[in-house]
């Protein structure tokens, strides 16, 4: 019972101290929404570009070429394979002469052409991926390869490598945001509650003195750091909520000229339930160090 | 009670403040400890107090030797002291209610019952009309009453006051004596701190005299 008021009177005491001094308080957590706003922001644009460079690019194309005397009944075996994978949303199928006489139609090659006896060229489908995920594309190639009638198989394989740098660097990009957001939260934190504690001195040597425990001491800083964590991060979903908004007013523009959707999400669930937890918790560690830090100093010896 | 065995006590590596002192207090006492300004009269109870470590040597309170103590048992051994400070170290922003509280939430005290028991203290010091005045509002003589009041509201075994009267009209220090033999009637163990030997003769109590850190028999 007394531990529950213990705890209930380091809250009260840690909001009653927000509000003593009310425009500084406001300020610190304006100052920590900031922080964790726009690492933020950044993070949500980042990772909505890695989901929609596929749609930018070309989606890509696979070929597969066909051995030179292949059966009739054999193309039609492949292509049935084809159409009943879920992976492929469409393919078509390039005869050999069809491919010629395309080949024909460009100028600068169609007399070297006329020149063979035959057809150097092989029958090929060429499959568009149900989806631009490199994962898949490797799937579609792995499978096809080995086909009997298949000659060869080739990817579009500078997309791919772009893809793979785009979604490898944005990962980067994204954990040292993350660093960079936790790092900040913690640091604010730590200094507003070095501020406190100073000008608390007296009584937290005090009571050191007569017998008072460090959690007892700690305790309304903690609350004080979470508390601050938290009304900073409503902020924060506020303020990058807006920036969305914004950012997504002008994409508008851009997205109609590419014919392309192009959109950044507002927070979703997983991503608010982190942006609000996690400052609570590097709240409460900042406060911990710094108090940590200061009781240190007051130890007996 | 207390008990201390061949203890110094030096702040900076250099000189000692206190010099191989070694004696013992019986438990309900009520003892002196004189000397000149800077002699070491608040260093020695800083010590005893559990406030200061000494620098070589061992208090034993209780039969426990406290040089020694780990830290998670501290604040428990803190509190069967009652400190009354020679410079009082109250909470100016807090009133004298509040003030007195405070070792009552730090030892987590029943909650419902903490104003009955401020108030009986603060009846006690004289000082229950003023309950709601902030500290800087009081007399010297309040002020130091009021810092008794709080060192005794946890009932301690042990009080230590370094010069409660000091700074008072005699009237007054005749007023605080008093309360303090008030205290150790009930079987509190009391130590005073005082320069003042006129009034030590007057009481004819057990005497710890120092002079320059040094224990004189
Ligand atoms: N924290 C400290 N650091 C360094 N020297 C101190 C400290 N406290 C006391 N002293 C020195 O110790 C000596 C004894 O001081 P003190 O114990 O306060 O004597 P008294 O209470 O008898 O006047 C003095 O010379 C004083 O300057
Ligand atoms: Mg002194």
């Amino acid at each position: 019972m007394n531990l529950i008021f213990g705890h209930l009177d380091a809250a009260t005491f840690a909001i009653r101290r927000i509000f003593k001094q009310p425009v500084h308080g406001v300020f610190n957590i304006a100052v920590f929404s900031l922080a964790i706003t726009l690492p933020l922001t950044f993070y949500v644009f980042i990772e909505h570009i890695s989901k929609y460079s596929g749609s930018l690019t070309a989606s890509p194309q696979i070929s597969i070429f066909l051995e030179k005397n292949i059966q009739q009944k054999r193309i039609a075996q492949i292509a049935k394979l084809l159409e009943k994978s879920p992976q492929i949303s469409k393919y078509s199928f390039i005869s050999k002469t069809e491919a010629l006489a395309e080949l024909e139609a460009q100028d600068d090659i169609s007399e070297l052409l006329s020149e063979m006896e035959s057809n150097p060229l092989p029958d090929a489908f060429v499959v568009t991926p149900s989806s631009t995920d490199p994962q898949i594309i490797s799937h579609i190639y792995e499978e096809t390869k080995n086909l009997p009638g298949v000659e060869s198989v080739r990817i579009d394989s500078e997309w791919i490598s772009k893809l793979n740098i785009i979604l490898k660097l944005s990962g980067i990009i994204v954990s040292i945001i993350s660093i960079l957001l936790a790092a900040s939260v913690v640091t604010i934190t730590f200094n507003t509650i070095r501020l406190q504690i100073l000008t608390q001195q007296e009584e937290i040597e005090f009571s050191k003195l007569i017998g008072a425990t460090n959690s007892f001491i700690r305790r309304p800083f903690l609350y004080f750091g979470a508390i601050q964590g938290f009304l900073g991060s409503q902020g924060a979903i506020l303020l990058t909520t807006i920036f969305i908004l914004l950012l997504n007013k002008g994409f508008q523009k851009l997205a109609n000229f590419y014919d392309s959707e192009l959109s950044l999400n507002t927070l979703d669930a997983d991503q608010l339930i982190l942006v609000v937890l996690l400052p609570v918790v590097l709240g409460w560690i900042g406060a911990w160090l710094s108090t940590t830090r200061h009781l240190k100093k007051l130890e007996y010896q | 009670m207390i008990k201390l065995d061949q203890v110094s006590k030096s702040y900076n590596q250099d000189i000692p403040i206190l010099k191989n002192i070694s004696f013992s207090i019986q438990e309900g006492e009520m003892v002196f400890v004189t000397g000149h300004s800077g002699a070491g009269k608040t260093s020695l109870l800083k010590l005893i107090g559990v406030v200061e470590k000494p620098t070589s040597g061992a208090i034993f309170i209780k039969g426990q030797n406290i040089t020694n103590i780990n830290s998670d048992a501290l604040p428990f051994l803190r509190r069967n002291f009652g400190l009354i400070f020679q410079d009082l170290k109250l909470l100016m922003d807090r009133d004298v209610f509040d003030n007195v509280a405070l070792p009552l939430f730090i030892s987590g005290f029943p909650r419902a019952q903490i104003p009955r028991r401020v108030r009986a203290a603060l009846d006690k010091v004289g000082l229950l009309r003023k309950e709601r005045s902030l500290p800087i509002t009081l007399s010297g003589g309040e002020q130091q009453r009021l810092s008794i009041a709080r060192a005794i509201i946890n009932r301690p075994a042990i009080l230590l006051a370094d010069e409660p009267t000091a700074n008072l009209d005699d009237a007054y220090e005749a007023d605080i004596l008093e309360i303090l033999k008030d205290f150790n009637r009930v079987g509190v163990t009391v130590i005073i701190a005082t320069h003042n030997i006129k009034m030590v003769k007057n009481m004819q109590l057990q005497n710890i005299s120092l002079k320059n850190g040094e224990l004189l028999k």
